[in-house]
């Protein structure tokens, strides 16, 4: 039996890997996944550096950055599977929301009209000299930043002069809320859902609105790593294969969440896992749903094969966002990062 | 004469922080800020403009440091993850004793690379001594066990102390168990059978 460490984060998008190591995709491959929780996006990169762990969950613009050398350390690093696409959503705390729909009726009817009216409310601010608006996104390099910034363009909104974009933990979200430091966050699932029934937030946009396919979660190992060429990489992507197959069947998603609600795995609401890997969405306090099939996505349409375009794309996103200069270099690194050699190799 | 470091210590356990400060303080830091309650992390920080930032990699809020240094206007002068390139080991070794250490550039690295040897050491020490510490409880969780189903059995059988230790660990031995497995088991019956 192979045993491979993995790190993650308590989120949705590792759905597949815990599916995997506890429902017996990974045994059937001779396979021992040995999962590692933890706590902060730099810790798993820092781990997987030094090799505590042989893979992990990471940011797919994370993976881009590390290799690229921006931010903190320089490693290369290589994506191997991607997870998923979308499962994000920007929510805004109540006392923001209820502004906005007394400034302007529907403005909470769908995300384009909430931009709008938040550009209104900036503007307001800006001219009344009140302090910027603050929002929250999980890390520098992360979609949750990218989408953010998509959601202010809609908005007419400087993302770089207008307000503040600042990074949380998803855990402490809702008391940077309660505390009056941030405005609004965009954070994955489930702390969106997780804020709306504690009565803090209403969720204004889905990941899945502002960027169809978006490519959220990959697997990504070190660029030496023996998951690259070995045969263990390709049982492990078999596995996740599997998994993620499992996990887009609606029979199954009471018993994924039961999983990932387990004390050892997320230690969380059962209910509230549920609601995001069904795409039935409360998107507020007073209990108003959406219904988004494609919500959070683990298969279909080739997402799960790393493609070198989505490294330039996501490079192209960190361009635009000020964090690393246009170089014919970087976007040609940056597409390497999204390997499909074993993927390929897994599933011929 | 140096001017005056500054040092941020970011960590939820007060007793390991404490002694992270003093072995700041005797490498020559004349200001350490202790910050628990991290959630003000982000307004804090300017206030502090510290030359070395060292946090407990249990905190979610590294994440926050990251970006914090990456573009805050609010760090004033640059600050990064602290990485001996010559010794791998030892930022291997960091991140297995659980610490991490930012450090704002032009900090001599002979300097930190001390420092961030200080920090492994005592993070490994409190892990240790956290490790007696749930053993000595649990030893003391087990002997109260023990002292309960001895009451049960002096009652019900209407023996002696002596005698009852005597049965608890003769029915052990046979049963290839711990004495405080089999007081579990009476626990549990008694309370089952009222």
């Amino acid at each position: 039996m192979i045993e491979v460490r993995v790190g993650y984060l308590p989120l949705t998008d590792a759905a597949s890997l815990i599916v995997a190591a506890d429902f017996g995709f990974a045994e059937r491959e001779g396979l021992k996944i040995d999962l590692q929780r933890d706590v902060s996006w730099a810790n798993l990169r820092d781990k997987l550096i030094v090799g505590h762990i042989e893979a992990a969950h990471l940011l797919a613009p994370l993976a881009i950055a590390t290799t690229l050398g921006v931010g903190q350390l320089r490693s290369s690093l290589r994506a191997i599977y991607v997870l998923n696409a979308n499962g994000t959503a920007i929510t805004l705390s109540t006392a923001l929301a209820a502004e906005l729909a007394a400034m302007r009726p529907g403005a909470l009817a769908s995300y384009s009209e909430t931009a709008l009216a938040l550009g209104e409310l900036v503007e307001r601010r800006r001219k009344a000299g009140e302090r910027s608006l603050s929002f929250a996104s999980v890390f520098p390099f992360s979609s949750h930043t990218y989408l953010l910034r998509r959601f202010f363009a809609l908005g007419g909104i400087d993302p770089a002069a207008d307000v503040e974009i600042v990074v949380v933990p998803p855990p402490y979200m809702v008391d940077c809320i309660d505390k009056g430091l941030i405005d609004g966050f965009c954070v994955g699932s489930p702390w969106n859902s997780l804020a709306v029934d504690q009565g803090k937030g209403v969720i204004a946009a889905l990941g899945c609105e502002l960027a169809p396919d978006g490519v959220e979660k990959v697997l990504a190992v070190p660029e030496g790593s023996p998951l690259i060429n070995g045969p263990a990489g390709s049982k492990l992507l078999r596995a996740l294969g599997a998994a993620s197959h499992y996990i887009s069947q609606p029979e199954n998603i009471a018993r994924v969440s039961r999983a990932l609600a387990a004390p050892e795995r997320f230690d969380m609401s059962e209910e509230v896992i549920a609601r995001t890997l069904s795409g039935d969405i409360v998107l507020d306090p007073a209990g108003r749903r959406r219904r988004a099939e494609g919500f959070i996505r683990f298969e279909g349409r080739g997402l799960n094969r790393p493609d070198p375009a989505t490294g330039s794309l996501v490079f192209g996103e960190m361009v635009a966002a000020g964090q690393i200069k246009a170089t014919a270099e970087g976007a040609k690194l940056a597409s390497r990062v999204f390997t499909p050699d074993v993927y390929d190799r897994a599933f011929r | 004469m140096d001017t005056p470091l500054k040092a941020l210590v970011v960590d939820e356990s007060p007793i390991r922080a404490a002694i992270i400060e003093a072995g700041l303080r005797e490498a020559g830091f004349s200001e350490v800020v202790r910050l628990d309650t991290t959630v003000r992390l982000i307004a804090r920080i300017g206030e502090i403009d510290p030359d070395i930032v060292v946090i407990d990699l249990a905190n979610p809020q590294r994440d926050t440091l990251e970006q914090m240094f990456l573009v805050s206007r609010l760090v004033k002068r640059p600050i990064t993850m602290f990485v001996d390139q010559s010794d791998a080991e030892q930022t291997k070794a960091a991140i297995e004793a659980g610490v991490s250490a930012y450090v704002v550039d032009g900090l001599r690295r002979d300097r930190v690379k001390n420092i961030v040897e200080m920090c492994v050491t005592r993070f490994r020490a409190y892990s240790r001594l956290e490790g007696d510490l749930s053993r000595a409880q649990g030893a003391l969780e087990d002997r109260k066990t023990i002292d309960r189903a001895k009451a049960l059995v002096m009652k019900a059988r209407g023996i002696d102390e002596d005698t009852a230790y005597a049965l608890l660990r003769t029915t052990a031995m046979n049963k290839k168990k711990r004495i405080v497995e089999i007081a579990r088991s009476i626990l549990t019956a008694s309370e089952l059978l009222g």
